[in-house]
């Protein structure tokens, strides 16, 4: 990647984080702090508006949840309002919005009934995304405009009873039929969401020995599995519905696939290539869910303030309690950072950079977890009446656990988005060790990475378009972004390969690079809203930003401390003992 | 045949309306804007009558470029053109004034039917549907919850205190809409993607020859003085009910010489 840059200029990776890992902020993809068309702008919001009177008039949110079921006639409705086909492009029947479009709509529906979020969401944010992305113009034709209308609706068949967060070990088999140019399905497919009555399935499955041992991900094909008009298709079933903690009225079922034949030509993205599609399509569906954490996060915010301002006690509204005003501060101080990642990360999208993975699951992860947070303290501001099951917080809980499950746990995000970067690291890495091993080397084929390398100094960049306001803020982040990419470096020469399976240390630089990416989106965003609106009427933006990164900062020094610092080898002994025992073993009285 | 729709657009009903500097009009700052919910049900009625018996369907408002995304609604929802009289530069314009410039426009369509809600929600003033007859030459229905189609001629439900009215009126009409079973359509997002791409015509009172300045701001017929809120709401007061008699005595004194309902 970097060898061709003879020029000396620097190659910049296309994602910001990762040109982050190499120590560069990429200040052109920041300012100005992507705003839509005003003519998109006004198209959500007139969509919002038409989705909001549909649901107050066909969606029973009390209902669906309570009886487990969601009416197909408003899955129909949907298809009528549009909302089904937002992200197919207009000449396959759908509206062509952006991801900035989509997630401003998702942000605001999302609420409404998180139940008939996941119908609208896992037909486009997954279970339609291998054939938008990857299926040739005529697969388009043919199934793209009745996906557009909901006529067909889409699920989206990855995950197995063996094979979760590692996907790539699918047991599905695919064997092909020359005889009819078709394939044979067998298997087994868990948790599918719209399972219950999707009928365009996107199904990966295993050629066996395709690749021989080589790559076993390249034996997996992704296919476009239709069922027919009422539903059925030989060897096909549907499993019962799943008694789930939360969006109960969604549907989630098994998939089973008994010698089901599939035509060839429904391959999607090419045979051997079925694992790309799979990845691919969950990196694009992620800052989607980090838009829903947005949208969650504002109502809870409104429920608590609402409260904290008309309960009184000890004559006083609880919401001059100081206790109070912090909980409320941060729900909104993360909210705003929140919205500031996912909107900066939509935009990005938008303006064509094609590699998004890192900044999407960043999205996901730091915005499941606010969310979580937010509907958390909501419903402690509310005290007992939060406990209470007429109250919404308790349906928000159950409805936003499985965001911190799905679509990539937590917790492989955070491996995945340290990973990510320091593959990119380390491929620059081995360059600069080769040219230290040949010092005489010109180093005009080096690459900035490695120029920066052998100086000993990383970074000096600087969010230099941050409004002068912020300039201690900005200063900050800068120094730790800095800091961030060296503490990568160390310990990529210091591990070597065997880095991969430093998970603790992968943690807290997750969290430090989630921490540096919301408060440079913030600083962005802010600095923006004072040139629209001027200093003194931004003032309280400026003041939430300052909060935010005070507190962030706090946070990084805290994880980069431990990268150096901590009680890694307490923890395995601790946790191997713990796993011997099988419980807890430390007896109170002995 | 040809309708055309005249659409008001106003602050939500969910809005806090708070009383502007002047003292005469409502802070605009923070109002959500939408069309006025009668004249949902005008454009529905509308719209279904076009569906049934074929025409277009125009939607006409009076206002400033904001009010163009009230239009675009209308298109939205499958109104075939948009026009606008644009407000700028007009003083404030009373219900008279507005009936003018509608009726001067509507002068130059050829319209069968004109369509209002019976009101528009925020001034309440009810008076533009029979201003717009009066000014057109043309008989009009008010409350009207229902439409009958027959040659020539329309036969109307009037909803009055405690029954129906039913009448009878020669084409073209003006009809005033009231809430009725035909629930206004959802715009679908394809009708919100068609709508964006369609022109809305934009006309000056000059352009309709309307001497606006006449009859507006301080030369209006109706001057708004004073805008007041409605005094807040007072807080509950609680009887503490330690002991129950006292408790009962007090209630009643209160009932009887604040509250004065007994």
């Amino acid at each position: 990647m970097a060898s061709d840059n003879a020029a000396g200029t620097t190659t910049e990776s296309e994602s910001f984080l990762k040109a982050l890992y190499m120590g560069h902020i990429e200040d052109d993809l920041l300012f100005p702090f992507p705003e839509p068309a005003p003519d998109v702008k006004e198209t959500v919001d007139a969509f919002v508006d038409a989705c909001k009177d549909f649901y107050a008039a066909n969606v029973d949110s009390v209902k669906i949840d309570a009886e487990h079921f969601f009416p197909r006639d408003v899955v129909a409705g949907f298809g009528a309002l549009g909302a089904m086909g937002m992200t197919i492009p207009e000449e396959y029947g759908g509206a062509g919005f952006g991801a900035t479009a989509y997630c401003r709509t998702m942000e605001q529906i999302g609420p409404l009934d998180s139940s008939a979020a996941i119908v609208i969401g896992a037909h486009q944010s997954i279970g339609l995304k291998p054939l938008l992305l990857f299926g040739t113009d005529e697969q388009k034709r043919k199934w793209l405009p009745d996906l557009a209308t909901g006529k067909l609706v889409a699920a989206f068949c990855l995950t197995e009873p063996e094979a979760g967060s590692d996907a790539g070990s699918l047991k599905t088999t695919a064997i092909y039929d020359s005889s009819t140019d078709e394939y044979i399905l067998n298997g087994t497919k868990q948790w599918i969401s719209n399972g219950g009555f999707a009928k365009f399935f996107s199904v990966f499955a295993r050629v066996p020995g395709a690749e021989g041992e080589k790559d076993k991900h390249k034996e997996i094909i992704c296919f476009a599995v239709l069922t027919n008009e009422d539903g059925t298709l030989p060897g096909l079933t549907r499993g019962v519905e799943e008694k789930k903690l939360g969006l109960c009225g969604s549907s989630t079922c098994q998939i089973i696939f008994e010698n089901c034949r599939v035509p060839a030509a429904n391959v999607l993205g090419g045979k051997g290539h079925g694992f790309k599609v799979a990845v691919e399509t969950l990196n694009t569906g992620r800052t989607s869910l980090g838009a829903g954490s947005v949208g969650g996060s504002k109502w809870m915010l409104k429920l608590a303030i609402e409260h904290a301002t008309q309960r009184r006690q000890f004559k006083t509204r609880i919401a001059d309690f100081e206790i109070i005003r912090h909980k409320i501060t941060k729900m909104a101080a993360e909210t705003y950072a929140l919205e500031s990642m996912v909107y900066l990360t939509a935009g990005l999208i938008d303006r064509g950079i094609t590699d998004y993975s890192i900044e999407g699951a960043c999205c996901k992860v730091f915005g499941t977890e606010i969310l979580w947070r937010n509907i958390n303290e909501a419903l402690q501001i509310s005290g007992g009446n939060g406990f209470m099951n007429e109250y919404p917080y308790g349906r928000a809980l159950r409805d936003s656990r499985v965001n911190m499950i799905f679509e990539g746990t937590n917790e492989i995000l955070r491996l995945f988005v340290v990973l990510s970067g320091m593959k990119e690291v380390g491929d620059n890495l081995k360059e600069v060790q080769s040219a230290l091993k040949s010092p005489l080397a010109e180093r005009g084929i080096l690459t900035e990475y490695a120029k920066k390398r052998m100086k000993g100094v990383l970074t000096k960049d600087k969010l230099s378009k941050v409004h002068p306001s912020l300039a201690p803020e900005a200063d900050q982040v800068a120094h730790y972004a800095g800091v961030f990419a060296n503490a990568v470096d160390t310990l990529l020469r210091k591990h070597g390969k065997k880095v991969i399976d430093k998970e603790y240390q992968h943690e807290r630089l997750a969290d430090v690079l989630i921490d540096l990416y919301a408060q440079i989106a913030t600083l962005a965003r802010v600095t923006h809203a004072i040139g629209k609106k001027g200093e003194e009427k931004a003032l309280g933006e400026i003041e939430i930003a300052r909060w935010f990164c005070h507190v962030a900062r706090r946070r990084i020094v805290g994880n980069l401390k431990s990268l150096e610092r901590n009680r890694d080898e307490l923890t395995t002994r601790i946790s191997d003992r713990l796993y011997e025992a099988g419980g807890y073993p430390y007896d109170l009285w002995a | 045949m040809n309708h055309v729709v005249c659409i008001a657009y106003v602050p939500d009903t969910d809005t806090k309306i708070k009383v502007g500097a002047s003292g005469t009009s409502i802070d605009e700052a923070g109002v959500k804007w939408i069309v006025s919910p009668y004249d949902e049900y005008a454009l529905e009625a509308a719209l279904r009558a076009k569906e049934a018996k074929g025409g277009t369907v125009t939607v006409l408002t009076y206002g400033p470029a904001a009010a163009e995304t009230g239009l675009r609604d209308g298109l939205a929802r499958g109104a075939d053109e948009a026009v606008r009289i644009a407000s700028e530069g007009v003083g404030e314009a009373d219900s008279l004034a507005v009936a003018t410039l509608l009726a001067a426009q509507i002068k130059t369509m050829k319209a069968d039917v004109v369509w209002l809600g019976n009101k528009g929600v925020g001034t309440d003033a009810q008076l533009v549907v029979p201003m717009l007859g009066e000014l057109l030459d043309l008989p009009h229905v008010t409350l009207v919850t229902e439409l009958d189609w027959k040659d020539g001629s329309v036969v109307a439900h009037r909803e009055i205190e405690g029954a129906t009215e039913i009448v009878e009126a020669p084409l073209p009409v003006v009809i005033g809409a009231q809430k009725s079973k035909a629930e206004p359509r959802y715009a679908s997002l394809k009708g919100i993607m068609a709508a964006k791409k369609k022109q809305i015509a934009v006309k000056k009172p000059a352009d309709l020859g309307v001497d606006i300045a006449s009859m507006s701001g301080a030369n209006a017929a109706v001057v708004w003085t004073k805008l007041e809120l409605p005094a807040a709401r007072q807080a509950v007061k609680l009887v503490p009910a330690d002991d129950p008699a006292k408790a009962a005595e007090e209630l009643l004194r209160l009932l009887r010489e604040e509250a004065k309902v007994l």
